[in-house]
């Protein structure tokens, strides 16, 4: 447990958002204070420039250190006021650092890029639903949450897992209920809080158990017990001597820590929080808690499956038919991937309000992605990964223009959503890629994931899942259908145009063009989400 | 083994044809506004317009496009003029464009009819510079999807000539034009939903989307293996057809205690789900009832496109997915292709006698065409009689090259029929039948062209129509005797449609607010329109063999598969 010097560098975009969540609140202090309009609007304006700023900065610092930039030389010339850049480079990438509890790579910067830029386009988004009083721990909660994310993408070690999950659930749980003359808002978040408590518990006996077994095996002399590759081998101890006890002990660990990330990512039959909260949170907090949140989850539960948990005996197979067949884990994520597309699916067809309906839409697209992680080959854990950078975009587009809508309407029923088409080509058109993204129409990016982790599912033998998925796309094109017959179809009560902001539009539009982008040339990506998945171990 | 049937292009020519409207479209849309009424841009569209065309007849002229050539082994027609890029590696996919003779003479329809249509755009005011844009989006979308040789290439293309002309229709059309651009919108995307859905099976039973490589799998031709994607399908062998792989994936799934253990049923559920998305296109009856809505609603150039080059993507479509890669199932469900055919071709016609609106009337009569095409199809694929011998061959490739025809030529005459249409309408103000009466006296030009029009439509000897009628009708006799017969009566009844429609326009006592009409005067706009469709028509009418002879080769081959079955 000895820190470098150099470990600094490799942390330096979370010191930056520590940094600017202290000085939004700092500055917040030495701003006006009144009790007048003028007061609240100056503080709002400082927190959020702060806010955009310093996620802005983080942004392009990890594109720097991630190598995705490259400094510029012409012939011999290297132009020396990129060196800059080259030095943050080498020092960025790779490395475990405090003893192995924080990995820097590919994945970790993919998560970083995804829930910066997610922080990013709520905090434009938040419109008027902003705060009505204490404007800067507002936008602090939400740098809190985001530095919280990108501790449970990079933990190497079972305690800085779990403080990242607290450090990105607490954020969000006042978050949700910011609101508190609102009482749906109030519910929202005390619902979330129970619910993410109990989980939280869950998730922490998972872990208990599995250092119960590392320091029962007696594997830690060089290694800290509880950093995941020690996991490891004491659960391929475990499974080596299947009489003994501790098999149990491993496979409870690992069930617990599963049902405790499927509370938080809205697995079925852990879902049942996710609707009442995504519809009762500000609009533009829940496309942050439905994108980078689930997203998180669902990258901590990638790294601790592939990485403690990979060995063929322990993932099993989730093929039907085959001599060696059905067991494991895949074969249990097989089955909740399943349910959850099901019940999603189904749950989301009567509703009638548009965010209720998008909050059971994303627990069906979740189903979907997890056919990528019924197994650890090259193409699963690439198409998983692709799966769900698209669906952040995604998603963060159709939350955020039913954000717009609300700001304007002052709701997400459907009935608020008539005529949108009228009032607002613009919006509607961004809306209509996104919904058809969501519904895996091609060419957009939603089709060529949902399609990849088909492929990938089926290669590694879960063909009745495939077919199964393959039906339930079916069913939700009927929903996802829905929203452009009230847009397109529906009367409106006023032809009175909708304002879409200046920040709210522009970021819109961007993230549409990567969804057109990320669909018609999806290989973009695929180098580095191949990198990724090579340095995790993925086979 | 690739190059046996493929000939790369030395400078991506087909590519140039197909993505070069793009870049007009670029041009048109961040050139600054001219001043109202100026025609600049209108005029630059137009002259870009011409650059496919002119690679097009290029192609065709200078032998870059060699009709008859057979590839190496002999066993298909070369596909040619062909780029090839690695696009999406991880499925296997490519970016595929080639010619053959099954789509070039579709690409010069597009290529042809895209400045026609540009032209009879020049009416449009408001906005003009956008909806031109639109009109070169949609060539490109067109082009793109008549070359593309990959099927998500193609359905890539295939979704975004829906965006133009939703658009076209919503923001340009008549009065129930919202209603019109949405059905249009639905239809053609719920129908084919399920045949992406099938591919996407397709693709995981053999690995790959190559349409080539699938139709060669589909009868039985060598094929590298190279070429499929290595985890996928159920491996191939000598000897595995599309057929054989297809129904050992529904095993593997275990699908077989639901489907049964026929070798052939997963094939036929695939044939027909492809089969749907393309009939929507084609509107072939019970299918068909968004296409009057939307002829009638888009505006004249719209209307034109829409129905002389997007109709004819259903039919392409269901040559190339449908018949070249099941053509056992297409053999097999033949006789009902040709009841749908039939019931296009009677109901088109009859439901033409009842409309009261010029623009719908020409709608059902498009109906009532589409359902000849899918008739030659039918008659191609069709079990032939024993008595029928040696002509086999012979009868299948004239049905064939009879679609190609008609195609082309349905292509050139109903779009004069629809911009004459769409002249009236700004002559009188109404598209209604009983209003019109006697012009031929106030404009008897405009009533020559549209006769020369109306009788290509209905394919009088001497006119294009009646060249691909005719070889329909010479293979569907062969292989479909009976319901030909009565398919024999649809043409009559067109016939009176057509020109009883003719008559209620021009004949009859004048109308006597309709006095003092301004006629087509020779050299005018609309002239300039109609003349060059109105020299097609005259010429392939005459002499076809210059386009009988792009589809003839690709079509014996084809026809040489159904033979051997």
């Amino acid at each position: 447990m000895n820190f470098q010097i150099a470990d600094f560098t490799r942390l330096i975009p979370e010191f930056l958002i520590l940094a600017i969540a202290a000085l939004v609140l700092l500055g917040d202090v030495l701003t006006r204070w009144s009790k007048g309009k003028e007061s609240l609007a100056e503080r709002t304006g400082e927190a959020i420039a702060m806010t955009l700023m310093g996620l802005g900065l983080a942004f392009v610092m990890v594109l720097i250190q991630g190598g995705f930039f490259s400094w510029v030389q012409i012939g011999d010339w290297k132009f020396y006021n990129f060196s800059i850049f080259q030095n943050l480079r080498t020092s960025g990438l790779d490395g475990s650092i405090l003893g192995g509890a924080f990995v820097v790579d590919p994945l970790t910067h993919i998560g970083r890029l995804i829930f910066i830029g997610a922080a990013f386009v709520t905090v434009v988004l938040t419109g008027k639903a902003k705060p009505s009083n204490n404007p800067a721990e507002f936008y602090a909660l939400i740098l809190f949450a985001t530095l919280g994310m990108i501790f449970m993408t990079a933990g190497g070690e079972l305690i800085m897992i779990y403080l990242g999950v607290e450090l990105t659930s607490i954020p969000l749980y006042v978050l949700a209920g910011y609101f508190r003359r609102d009482p749906v808002s109030t519910e929202a978040g005390a619902k979330y809080y129970i619910f993410g408590a109990l989980s939280s518990a869950i998730l922490l006996f998972g872990m208990s158990l599995l250092l119960g077994l590392t320091l029962m095996n007696g594997q830690t002399m060089n290694a800290t017990p509880t950093s995941l590759s020690s996991v490891k081998t004491a659960v391929e101890l475990a499974f080596a001597n299947p009489e003994g006890p501790s098999q149990g002990v491993a496979i409870l660990g690992l069930l617990f820590i599963l049902a405790g990330m499927a509370y938080k990512v809205a697995i079925v039959p852990f879902h049942a929080w996710s609707p009442d909260v995504y519809q009762g949170a500000p609009t533009s907090m829940t496309a942050f808690i439905s994108t980078a949140s689930k997203t998180a989850g669902f990258f901590l539960l990638y790294r601790v499956l592939v990485t403690s948990f990979d060995a063929p005996s322990i993932m099993g197979t989730a093929a039907i038919g085959v001599p060696t067949s059905f067991g494991g884990w895949t074969s249990l994520v097989a089955i909740l991937a399943s349910v959850t597309m099901l019940v999603g699916n189904l749950a989301a067809l009567p509703q009638t309000n548009a965010k209720r309906m998008l909050a059971y839409s994303s627990i069906a697209q979740a189903g979907f992605l997890m056919l990528g992680l019924v197994g650890t080959q090259r193409d699963s854990s690439v198409s998983f990964l692709m799966y769900l950078v698209a669906y952040t975009v995604t998603n963060l587009v159709a939350f955020g223009i039913l954000a717009v809508v609300e700001d304007n309407v002052g709701g997400t029923d459907f009935s608020n959503l008539n005529g949108l088409g009228r009032r607002s080509p613009g919006l509607t058109l961004l809306l209509t890629v996104a919904v058809l993204s969501l519904a895996g129409i091609p060419p957009l990016s939603g089709f060529f994931v949902k399609f990849y982790v088909f492929i990938a599912a089926w290669q590694e033998g879960a063909k009745w899942l495939v077919i199964f998925a393959v039906s339930n796309t079916v069913i939700s094109l009927y929903y996802y259908l829905r929203f452009l017959k009230a847009v397109y179809f529906a009367p409106a009560e006023t032809e009175e145009p909708i304002k879409v902001g200046f920040g709210p539009g522009i970021v819109m539009t961007a993230l549409t063009l990567l969804i057109f982008g990320l669909g018609i040339v999806p290989t973009w990506l695929y180098g580095v989400l191949e990198q990724a998945t090579i340095r995790i171990g993925a086979r | 083994m690739l190059n046996e049937f493929i000939k790369f292009s030395d400078w991506s020519i087909t590519t140039l044809i197909a993505l070069s409207p793009l870049v007009g479209m670029l041009l048109a849309l961040v050139f600054p506004k001219p001043a109202e009424n100026s025609r600049t841009i209108a005029w630059g569209v137009f002259a870009w317009s011409l650059v496919p065309l002119g690679l097009t007849l290029f192609l065709w002229l200078s032998g870059g496009f060699n009709p008859a050539l057979a590839s190496v082994t002999g066993d298909q027609a070369m596909i040619q003029q062909v780029d090839r890029v690695r696009w999406v590696p991880f499925f296997n996919a490519d970016y595929f464009v080639g010619l053959d003779g099954m789509n070039f003479p579709l690409v010069f329809l597009t290529t042809a009819l895209t400045p026609v249509c540009i032209l009879a755009a020049f009416r449009i005011k408001q906005r003009q510079n956008v909806y031109l844009a639109l009109m070169l989006l949609l060539e490109s979308a067109m082009l793109g999807y008549f070359v593309s040789l990959n099927f998500l290439l193609l359905f890539l293309f295939w979704e975004f000539s829906l965006v133009p002309m939703f658009f076209i229709i919503n923001n340009w059309g008549g009065e129930n034009r919202r209603y019109s651009a949405f059905k249009f919108f639905v239809y053609t995307m719920a129908g084919s939903v399920g045949m992406l859905i099938i591919f996407e099976f397709i693709y995981l039973a053999t690995g790959t989307f190559d349409l080539v490589v699938l139709s060669r799998l589909a009868q039985g031709l060598p094929v590298d293996p190279a070429l499929l994607a290595p985890k996928l399908g159920a491996g191939y062998s000598n000897g595995a057809t599309l057929q054989s792989m297809l129904f050992s994936a529904v095993q593997d799934v275990g699908l077989t205690s639901v489907l049964g253990n026929s070798n052939g049923t997963p094939a036929a559920i695939i044939f027909w789900c492809i089969f749907v998305a393309f009939a929507v296109k084609l509107a072939v009856w019970p299918l068909h009832t968004w296409q009057p809505d939307t002829y009638e609603n888009a505006p004249t150039s719209g209307s034109m496109i829409v129905s002389a080059v997007m109709s004819k993507m259903g039919a392409y479509g269901m040559i190339r997915l449908m018949i070249m890669l099941f053509p056992k199932q297409t053999n097999h469900f033949a006789p009902i292709l040709a009841i749908f055919a039939l019931a296009s071709i009677l109901f088109g016609a009859y439901a033409g006698l009842a409309q009261t609106n010029l623009k719908r009337l020409i709608a059902y009569a498009s109906i009532n065409h589409m359902g000849y095409v899918l008739l030659g199809l039918a008659a191609a694929a069709s079990a032939a009689p024993e008595s029928l011998g040696n002509l086999d061959v012979a009868i299948r490739t004239s049905a064939l090259n009879g679609v190609q025809a008609q195609m082309v030529a349905h292509g050139f005459s109903t779009a004069a029929l629809f911009f004459l249409a769409g002249e009236l309408y700004e002559r009188t103000g109404t598209y209604q039948l009983d209003q019109f009466g006697g012009l031929r006296k106030v404009m008897p030009i405009f009533a020559g062209i549209m006769g020369v029009a109306m009788f290509a439509n209905l394919g009088l000897p001497g006119l294009a129509g009646f060249v691909g009628e005719f070889f329909i009708f010479r293979g569907a006799w062969g292989t479909q005797p009976v319901i030909t017969t009565i398919a024999v009566l649809g043409l009559i009844v067109t016939a009176l449609v057509l020109i009883r429609m003719y008559q209620k326009i021009f004949y009859g006592p004048v109308n006597h607010k309709l006095t003092n009409l301004p006629d087509i005067k020779v050299g005018d706009w609309a002239f300039n329109v109609t003349l060059p469709l109105i020299i097609v028509l005259l010429v392939f009418g005459i002499y076809p063999k210059p386009l009988m002879d792009l589809s003839n080769y690709a079509a014996t081959v084809m026809a040489q598969v159904f033979t051997s079955l």
